[in-house]
């Protein structure tokens, strides 16, 4: 009995491993018809950005491209990368386009990064006067 | 390249003999330069030197003096100079903030005046000095902080740097300008 009992636990535990396993390879495969039409998609969207927009292009092999869209083909675009330095222009052909998106900067001129850089410059401002307070409290006790 | 001054604390527990004590100095001003290259987009070494200003701290230990036990009273002032090499790793790339995080080697020239104090019913004792001694500590440290451009090239940073020997045994936070050439 103890036997069969440890048998069905073993089963038990094993037969939902294998399941799970199984599950991606039915999920990642992928017809290629579906990959021509998201080519297609993409091409057709990206036919009516306006240039000097701001874009989001993510490569089949997962490179973000963030910048503004200075050139548009049949085959590809090219993107200005919106970087600190300035960087070469960077051509994505759609080929290898796996998805696109227009950024619209909100109307203040705010973004995450700049808000990032704001708060980062407060807080340092801050941290920079506690500093001196600090000096002047310790120096000034004597 | 970049200039930074800071605030310097440091743990000096061995020298005072009464536990619940300030073992910490921590009134020392610092100052110093660094220069750097980037291997990679990522990956700097960095090369900083620099220099504190004295710091006092008291000592309470207890002695013998003519077979009775007495307190002496410490005074002790401490002034650094400093050479650091590390390897650092800086997030994102060409952006406008950037977090980092490093770990290197400290050498520091630890310079100490000491003078000495009784405390007793024996008859006054003047402050007994002793000669200015220097050392050099050589400790791993570890340092995280961020830049904040305010040009393509020329930023604002700050870090809190740890330097270690059995915990942590120096603190260093510090803010600074720079530029990238």
């Amino acid at each position: 009995m103890k036997r069969f009992i440890a048998l069905l636990l073993c089963v038990g535990l094993v037969a939902p491993g294998c399941a799970t396993s199984q599950t991606p390879r039915v999920q990642t495969a992928r017809p290629t018809p579906a990959r021509v039409a998201d080519r297609d998609v993409l091409a057709d969207y990206a036919g009516q950005l306006r240039l000097g927009s701001r874009i989001k292009a993510t490569t089949t092999d997962n490179r973000i491209v963030r910048g503004t869209l200075v050139k548009r083909t049949d085959q590809a675009l090219v993107i200005q990368p919106r970087t600190r330095v300035a960087e070469p222009l960077i051509e994505v052909p759609f080929d290898e386009l796996l998805a696109l998106e227009q950024e619209v900067p909100s109307p203040s001129g705010a973004s995450t990064g700049r808000a990032v850089a704001i708060g980062a410059g407060v807080g340092a401002g801050a941290a920079l006067g506690v500093l001196f307070l600090l000096f002047a409290v310790l120096w000034g006790g004597d | 390249m970049s200039g930074t001054f800071g605030w310097l604390s440091a743990d000096k527990s061995e020298l005072d003999s009464y536990a619940g004590g300030n073992d910490w100095y921590n009134r020392s001003l610092s100052g110093g330069v660094s220069l750097g290259w980037y291997w990679t987009d990522h990956w700097k070494t960095d090369i900083e030197g620099g220099i504190s200003s004295g710091a006092e701290l008291q000592a309470y230990t207890t002695t013998v003096v003519d077979g009775r036990p007495v307190s002496l009273r410490s005074s002790y002032e401490f002034a650094t100079r400093r050479l650091a090499i590390s390897q650092q790793y800086q997030f994102y790339r060409n952006a406008w903030f950037h977090p980092f995080a490093g770990a290197g080697l400290d050498l520091t020239w630890e310079q100490t005046d000491r003078v000495d104090e009784f405390f007793s019913s024996l008859p006054f004792r003047p402050g007994t000095p002793h000669p200015t001694r220097t050392e050099l500590l050589t400790r791993p440290f570890a340092t995280f902080g961020f830049k904040a451009y305010m040009t393509p090239r020329a930023f604002f940073r700050t870090d809190l740097k740890l330097v270690f020997k059995e915990g942590v045994d120096e603190t260093l936070l510090r803010f600074g300008l720079g530029v990238d050439f």
